[in-house]
């Protein structure tokens, strides 16, 4: 230790003109010797140097701030938490602070406003920091209204082969009666859908829907019963032969609770729709209902029970019912924040009646109105693909239809959709990508490119 | 390199490493999705799903149609 303070020692006056310099080299000089400098006296350099404008010397000072483990660091971590260039670093840098940033994380996680990615990362670090005080955070945040946060946790815990017991498992087990009610009020709408091509989408999207719904039952049990006999129950379910779905329903017979057999074993096995909804009704009651109303549920529903993409389907659907009237629930979409619901909703209700559109866009904030009308303009009704122009439910449908992304749910590649940048050029119009960037992902939607 | 509707150019869509392009040049009327690979890369690293699939549909014979 004498050796290193001799070889660094350099005075706290020199080393913030070092982090004060234009040049690059001297700010990483100054990132990398805080490493053994960082005191009370010099801490706010290291803060500073956190938040250069020069990705090295950002990337530098977050290593030294992993490396010191300083508490002043930890709030500018948590909120590159949001950050795509430097969530990784700072995640790692707070998962390595350990048990002592747990308090900081928790009064983040509650703070008024804070983004739900940001809340998502934080629990996924606290299921990183081994011990029984993040565990019990962990545990504490169990019926947070949010289900994304709860999955958070849950996998969280299952990461570590944790197995529930006491008030625990019961937690667990009013989870599993919310899940397998979700499952079936969406294998029941996929009963009552009809197999027409203009619900192709949301059949699609729900099937996913279904498909998540018993992965999350999978994980559920995996908290509660021995992890590798639910797997071997998935995996025969998802088989989908008579033989395997018997041998797995026997399988789950010899260890599931007698509680819980009456609401899975229907759910699980090879029975159709209208028989599982029969035997389930005493459990998870549900009238049947018409394709238009299927659709105002799904709009009007918690994004807990459907998510942004099912959502998007059902909006896209409306376009073609021609007796599904501009809803209050088709309405209030083109409110949404979410860019996707909102535009696909602007152009269904444009196309439905203009003056609606006209009359409801006018209450919108100046900036989300010229958003729509652009959108608008480019876009005509049925033309889907092919006309060159792509909202982003198309841009969702083309990426869907390219191998590379085949059977990847509709969700995931609608959180991908937000990040696309749409590049139209003209014949022999050319674009830049200069040498200094990280190459980019090209999609190639309509027309041919050369890429030199 | 000529890329056709449908086609991918970046990270992880080739097989070996990505040539490097500094150009980009339309030989006609074209519409382009541009992702910022740190964009990329976070939505990767938010969705395990997605990691799963394009490891599966990169690293396997291509289907011809989605199964639904």
């Amino acid at each position: 230790m004498a050796e290193d303070s001799d070889l660094l020692s350099i005075p706290v006056e020199k080393l913030m003109k070092l982090s004060k310099s234009v040049k690059q080299a001297d700010r990483l000089l100054a990132a990398k010797l805080m490493r053994k400098l960082t005191n009370q006296k010099t801490i706010f350099i290291l803060l500073e140097l956190m938040r250069d404008a020069d990705p090295r010397v950002r990337t530098e000072a977050l290593l030294t701030a992993r490396k010191v483990k300083r508490p002043e660091t930890w709030n500018v971590l948590i909120e590159l938490l949001a950050s795509p260039r430097y969530a990784h670093q700072a995640a790692s840098a707070l998962k390595e602070a350990g048990v002592a940033a747990l308090p900081v994380l928790e009064t983040a996680f509650h703070k008024s406003g804070q983004k739900d990615l940001v809340m998502l990362k934080i629990i996924q670090i606290i299921g990183h920091i081994p011990g029984q005080e993040s565990l019990q955070l962990l545990w504490k945040k169990i019926d947070y209204p949010d289900k994304r946060i709860v999955k958070q946790i849950l996998y969280s815990l299952r990461y570590i082969n944790y197995q529930a017991t006491g008030r625990e498992a019961l937690a667990v087990k009013d989870l599993l009666d919310a899940e397998m009610s979700k499952t079936l009020w969406n294998l029941a709408a996929l009963h009552e859908l009809p197999n027409e091509p203009i619900y192709h989408y949301l059949h699609e999207a729900l099937r996913e829907e279904v498909r998540d719904n018993y992965d999350h039952l999978s994980l559920l049990l995996s908290l509660l019963y021995d992890p590798e006999s639910v797997q071997l129950v998935k995996e025969n379910v998802e088989l989908g032969t008579p033989d395997s779905i018997q041998y797995a329903l026997e399988l789950l017979d010899l260890f599931v609770d007698q509680d819980l057999k009456p609401k899975l074993i229907p759910l699980l096995d090879d029975s159709t729709t209208t028989k599982k909804l029969e035997l389930l009704q005493t459990y998870f009651p549900r009238e049947s209902y018409n394709p238009i109303q299927v659709i105002n549920y799904i709009l009007n529903r918690d994004f807990n029970y459907n998510n942004r993409w099912t959502k998007v389907c059902a909006v896209h659907a409306c376009a073609y019912i021609p007796n599904f009237r501009v809803s209050r629930g088709l309405i209030s979409q083109m409110f949404n924040n979410d860019k996707l619901l909102q535009e696909t909703t602007a152009w269904v209700i444009y196309n439905k009646d203009k003056a609606a559109y006209q009359s409801i866009s006018e209450r919108l904030p100046y900036k989300d109105k010229k958003f729509l009308d652009s959108s608008i303009e480019n876009n005509q009704l049925l033309d889907g693909l092919d006309d060159g122009f792509f909202l982003y439910i198309e841009m969702i449908m083309l990426i869907k239809s390219i191998p590379a992304f085949y059977h990847i749910q509709g969700k995931v590649l609608s959180d991908l959709a937000d990040k696309i940048q749409p590049i139209t050029l003209k014949p022999n119009e050319k674009i830049n990508i200069p040498k200094t960037e990280e190459l980019p992902i090209l999609i190639i939607a309509h027309g041919k490119t050369q890429l030199n | 390199m000529e890329l056709k509707p449908g086609q991918v150019y970046g990270d992880l869509f080739q097989e070996g490493p990505t040539i490097p392009i500094t150009e980009v040049v339309a030989s006609e009327r074209s519409v382009i999705f541009k992702i910022s690979l740190i964009d990329f890369y976070f939505v990767l690293a938010n969705h395990h799903e997605l990691a799963q699939g394009l490891i599966h549909n990169i690293t396997e014979q291509p289907e011809k149609h989605p199964a639904n």
